[in-house]
């Protein structure tokens, strides 16, 4: 079914968000590529060009960028078997690497293999948008992870990201969600709302199907309009 | 300079914004890291540079809080070469720890503490049984039997820690996660000294089914009672320890 105007007007918005996000992780992608092409061990080091890319990305004026970078599959690198080359940008706009603990010993260790920001890119081959969660694991935020495989000689070898915060994803959506005369929803596959027209389904809620009078798919990811009865 | 009282919410707006100094207040997030097991015996400190950064507070501060801990004895600082400051565990280990805090609470605090927690942990149950997905509750499924598997008291500490964090994500609150985990520090790692005995482990895994239950089934109600009961309980046995606990009167 072909959206009405202002559901229309809200797909556009996602688009726009979206974009930034994976214009940032395709960069990424495409740096591990080119740097790991033909290394049969790479190492560590040999990911330092993802840092200046995320940092970058951050520091765009107007940028929704929170952090980005790449998270290695297991056992891709050398001395290191789980590694995240992660940047955020602090509250005070100052961008910093993540580090989190990647020895499995160590206290605070988690492995990230089976989350779904890792996990469904891996299994689909295709780029994933997870959330809106609160993440407890690496950044302590609530946000959206947008997400794509890195391939290397047909072969996965990671993923490239990047996060938007929930606040700055309603910044960008509430402005056409407001001028809807209709009431409109954000929510991803889960029925679980990112942004709303409406205080009865509010971000982090589940949408009642039964209440959906129309959907509108985003592209083939994850995220859809929806106008509530 | 006189206290004012400007009516009911004075406490909260007018008081000062931090009641604790500087130093003290690092000492206590660095022992509150010890005690939840974040900062393990023996594990070495970040420098003073690299901690005062993190924190945002100055090397000075950092310094100042370095002492408190070193004369509270749970850091050993050494010179030289392969030198630094490294977390040293009292006897009987991060239990040792908390045994030392709960004999300096009084039972009053403790039972405010515990409401609080018991608040807490019922709204972010409730929440969770509200905004739980399929995906959520095979984790805090999963969760709830590691807890109930646990032998050793570190790994049902952890197992536990896991389980409530879990539920505070699951609520997609940002703030209720946050309170979890500032509460946990503060009065999770207490309770978790009566986890050690195998008949309240069994208790409180019995209630972790229940609350998994009524996550599971969507019914916000009763995940909160479930888990407000299961703090309540907990906190009725801390309190019991911290009674039993008293030493002697020349002592105190």
């Amino acid at each position: 079914m072909s959206a009405p105007k202002d559901a229309r007007a809200v797909l556009d918005a996602i688009g726009e968000m979206v974009d930034e996000a994976f214009a940032t992780a395709d960069r990424i992608g495409d740096e591990v590529c080119a740097r790991l092409a033909g290394r049969p061990h790479p190492a560590r080091g040999d990911l330092s060009g993802v840092e200046s890319i995320a940092v970058a990305a951050m520091a765009e004026p107007g940028s929704r960028i929170q952090g980005a970078g790449f998270v290695a599959a297991v056992d891709l690198l050398a001395h290191e078997t789980w590694w995240l080359e992660w940047f955020v940008r602090e509250d005070d706009g100052r961008p910093n690497r993540l580090e989190v603990p990647t020895d499995p010993e160590a206290m605070g260790f988690h492995d990230y293999e089976p989350l779904a920001w890792f996990a469904v890119p891996r299994e689909t081959g295709r780029p994933h948008i997870t959330g809106p969660y609160v993440d407890n694991l690496c950044t302590e935020d609530y946000t959206l992870t947008f997400s794509r495989p890195v391939l290397l000689d047909g072969r996965f070898a990671g993923v490239a990201g990047a996060d938007i915060g929930v606040r700055a994803a309603e910044r960008s959506l509430l402005p056409v969600l407001r001028s809807s005369s209709r009431r409109l929803a954000v929510v991803n596959a889960d029925g679980r709302t990112l942004a709303s027209n409406t205080g009865t389904l509010v971000c982090g809620d589940l949408l009642d199907e039964a209440t959906t009078r129309s959907s509108y798919a985003f592209r083939d990811l994850p995220l859809r309009v929806v106008e509530l009865g | 300079m006189p206290r004012h009282y400007y009516g009911h919410a004075t406490a909260a707006v007018f008081a000062p914004l931090e009641p604790l100094s500087r130093p003290s207040q690092v000492a206590r997030r660095l022992s509150d890291a010890i005690t939840l097991g974040l900062l393990a015996d023996g594990a070495q400190l970040p420098g003073e540079a690299d901690l005062a950064a993190t924190l945002g507070v100055s090397t000075v501060t950092v310094r100042e809080a370095l002492a408190v801990l070193r004369s509270d004895q749970l850091l050993e600082t050494r010179r030289g070469r392969g030198g630094g400051s490294f977390v040293r565990l009292p006897p009987g280990g991060v239990a040792g720890l908390a045994r030392r805090r709960l004999r300096q609470l009084s039972v009053v605090e403790l039972r405010d503490l515990s409401d609080l927690y018991a608040t807490v942990s019922g709204g972010a149950a409730a929440y969770a049984a509200r905004r739980g997905t399929a995906d959520d509750h095979a984790q805090i499924r999963t969760a709830a039997s590691d807890f109930a598997a646990a032998t050793e008291p570190g790994e049902r500490r952890r197992a536990d820690a896991r389980l409530r964090v879990l539920v505070a994500v699951t609520a997609q609150s940002p703030r209720l996660y946050r309170a979890e985990v500032d509460l946990q520090a503060e009065i999770g790692t207490l309770l978790w000294l009566t986890l050690d005995d195998d008949a309240v482990h069994g208790t409180e895994a019995a209630h972790t089914r229940r609350l998994v239950s009524q996550i599971a089934r969507r019914h916000p109600d009763a995940a909160r009672s479930v888990a407000e009961e299961r703090v309540r309980g907990a906190s009725a046995r801390l309190i019991d320890l911290r009674i039993t606990d008293e030493p002697p009167a020349e002592e105190s």
